[in-house]
């Protein structure tokens, strides 16, 4: 992430990062500030749904959602229309399309103009409450023999989006990464340093599906004392997209008994164009006791990083086991479960 | 190696039709380990009822132990130590724990047909790991690949250790290799080895492919690692500070259709 700007789209060569050049707003259909400022300015552009519809932009991976909106904020003060909704581009795939994805054996599957990218989420810890902790992530590229002759695409091309709690975009970074490589992305190197940052955010990584079949990202938080693992989550594809997703089954966080006393934080990014504004988080241990703590409401692309020994003491003694659950059991959020040992300076994550 | 064998299916007839899932059973003296048995994570269905079994496995089909966990309803739980169990010790190299998650009121859906649960183990030295577990058959999942899992992220240096469990919940033994590659795509293999049925099969990174520490050095001991087998397997994989606990057993990544 801390390449230096040469332009894209990415050289040949090995695994490549290139920090995004400027003057682009929305990475995904190409479109530039100040295509956006004139749809503002002459086109009377007044809310999101505005700029999407006359722009394009912000109608794919709504990573420029943030930038548009403090666009609109500071050129229309009070006359700016804000949504807690992110409009999806309207699009209804012919049966041709639907035929040709389906042959792809995979709801969503393929790039095409219309259908959304794959988002990834993984948290980002970086300076978290003080403490020496970072992130790394490793995307490798496993194409080998067997992909050769299944004909798929050798190298994969991504870009990723460091964004902070509220889902503001603090760095953009394009990346190819070329068979059996990986890159591997230090978060330190994408924090801009004139931007507050709390410790704490999310990389959102934007590829077509069509390139996934090789790919895979996993992160590490990085401590003095040792290293812990886990993968991405991804968000819905766009037939569950637009919708308060009904899941028939609840995220758990789940806690089993410790020989010493430890932190435990849940870390979720709301992944859905509809806001996550009335849920709670419930605490139940093995001999059926609740408590209830409420979430902060969150929209598309904004997290929470949820101390849950502090909402609910009992997580950190240890002598309890039980879970945290997050109700009403609706939304596609992307979940990790981290756990902090004070006394041995020990993290553990592990994805919901 | 890179052929696909099926996984075959030798699981006890359960008249539900829900499959178990597996985690690593390790040594006692290592981890703590709770299995927290939960319905949350299966359903929202305030009528559901389930019934949940632990079992054992050390080489063979036959468990070397089974543990009725009870039955349960919506809304409430279990959390089963394993250290209150009174359980035979397993072998050196741990074996393979069932988790199986039986819903008493409805056969499984067309596609999911089983019912993931968690561990937490923790280390008797510090660390540990929060793992789900998983199935061998019965995902809904489409995988492209059985001969095939990856690890994006694996170290090995001086200061820096990985640790990988390979179970192999079948009646078949299989062969199996570690292939380690470089950010920039150098690569260094391990020897084949076996993976006997119904076992666990734990080594330690450095230790089971030559040079990979050298292989590392240039990336700080980063890399990614190819696991190949001759048929499906559940991999997992942890990471350390050479001396350290270990801080996380996730699985490793599937190649899905």
């Amino acid at each position: 992430m801390s390449s230096p700007a040469t332009g894209e789209p990415a050289p040949a060569g090995p695994s490549v990062l290139v920090a995004d050049p400027a003057g682009t707003l929305c990475h995904c259909r190409r479109v530039p500030y100040s295509r956006v400022e004139e749809a503002v300015d002459r086109d009377g552009a007044h809310s999101l749904a505005d700029v999407q519809r006359l722009t394009t932009a912000c109608t794919r991976c709504f990573g420029c959602r943030s930038e548009i909106e403090g666009l609109l904020e500071q050129r229309l003060g009070e006359a700016y229309v804000r949504s807690s909704v992110v409009t999806l581009p309207a699009y209804q795939p012919s049966r041709w399309e639907r035929l040709r994805r389906t042959l792809r054996s995979g709801r969503g599957r393929g790039g095409e103009d219309g259908l959304l990218p794959r988002r990834m989420y993984m948290p980002v810890l970086s300076g978290y409450r003080g403490r020496d902790v970072t992130t790394r992530l490793i995307l490798f590229n496993s194409y080998d023999e067997v992909d050769s002759r299944a004909v798929r695409q050798k190298s994969v091309s991504l870009r990723a989006d460091l964004l902070d709690l509220s889902g503001a975009r603090l760095g953009v970074t394009q990346v190819r990464v070329e068979p059996r490589h990986s890159a591997v992305l230090d978060v330190r190197d994408a924090l801009p340093p004139d931007v507050p940052w709390e410790g704490v955010g999310v990389v959102k990584l934007v590829i077509e599906a069509e390139q996934l079949a090789s790919f895979r990202p996993y992160f590490h938080f990085i401590t003095p004392t040792g290293i812990t693992s886990t993968h991405e989550k991804s968000a819905p594809t766009r037939e569950g997209a637009a919708t308060e997703l009904k899941r028939n089954y609840y995220w758990v966080f789940p806690v089993g008994f410790s020989p010493r006393p430890e932190e435990a934080y849940m870390f979720l990014t709301n992944t859905q164009p509809v806001p996550l504004d009335h849920h709670e988080l419930v605490w139940q241990d093995d001999a059926g006791s609740e408590e209830r703590a409420p979430l902060p409401p969150l929209e598309l692309d904004q997290s929470a990083c949820v101390p849950l020994h502090e909402h609910f003491p009992a997580i950190g003694t240890g002598l309890s086991a039980g879970t945290v659950r997050l109700s009403p059991s609706t939304h596609k959020v992307a979940g990790w479960m981290i756990r902090y040992d004070p006394s041995a300076d020990l993290w553990r994550a592990q994805h919901l | 190696m890179a052929s696909t064998a099926p996984v075959e299916a030798d699981r006890r007839e359960e008249p539900s039709g829900w499959l178990p899932c597996y985690a690593w059973w390790p040594r006692p003296e290592d981890y703590s380990v709770t299995v927290v048995l939960t319905p949350y994570h299966a359903t929202v269905d305030p009528e559901a009822e389930f019934r949940f079994v632990l079992r054992g496995y050390a080489g063979s089909p036959t468990p070397e132990w089974e543990r009725e966990a009870g039955r349960v309803r919506f809304g409430e739980q279990r959390a089963v130590r394993l250290d209150d169990l009174e359980l035979p010790d397993p072998p050196e190299h741990g074996g393979v724990l069932e988790v199986h998650a039986i819903r008493l009121d409805a056969a499984p859906p067309k596609g999911t047909k089983f019912l993931g649960m968690w561990v937490d183990a923790h280390g008797r030295r510090g660390g540990g790991y929060l793992a789900p577990t998983v199935p061998i058959q019965g995902a809904a999942k489409l995988l492209a690949r059985d001969d095939l899992q990856v690890v994006p992220g694996i170290v090995a240096s001086r200061e820096l250790e990985s640790e990988v469990v390979l179970l192999n919940p079948t009646r078949s033994g299989t062969s199996a290799r570690l292939v380690v590659t470089s950010p920039d795509g150098l690569s260094a293999e391990g020897a084949p080895f076996d993976v006997a049925p119904w076992s666990a099969w734990h080594g330690v990174l450095s230790a089971e492919v030559p040079r990979v520490r050298r292989l590392l050095e240039p990336s700080g001991g980063v890399g990614s690692l190819s696991i190949y087998s001759g048929q499906r397997l559940l991999p997992f994989f942890g990471m350390r500070l050479t001396e350290g606990p270990l801080t996380s057993m996730d699985h490793t990544a599937p190649i899905f259709a």
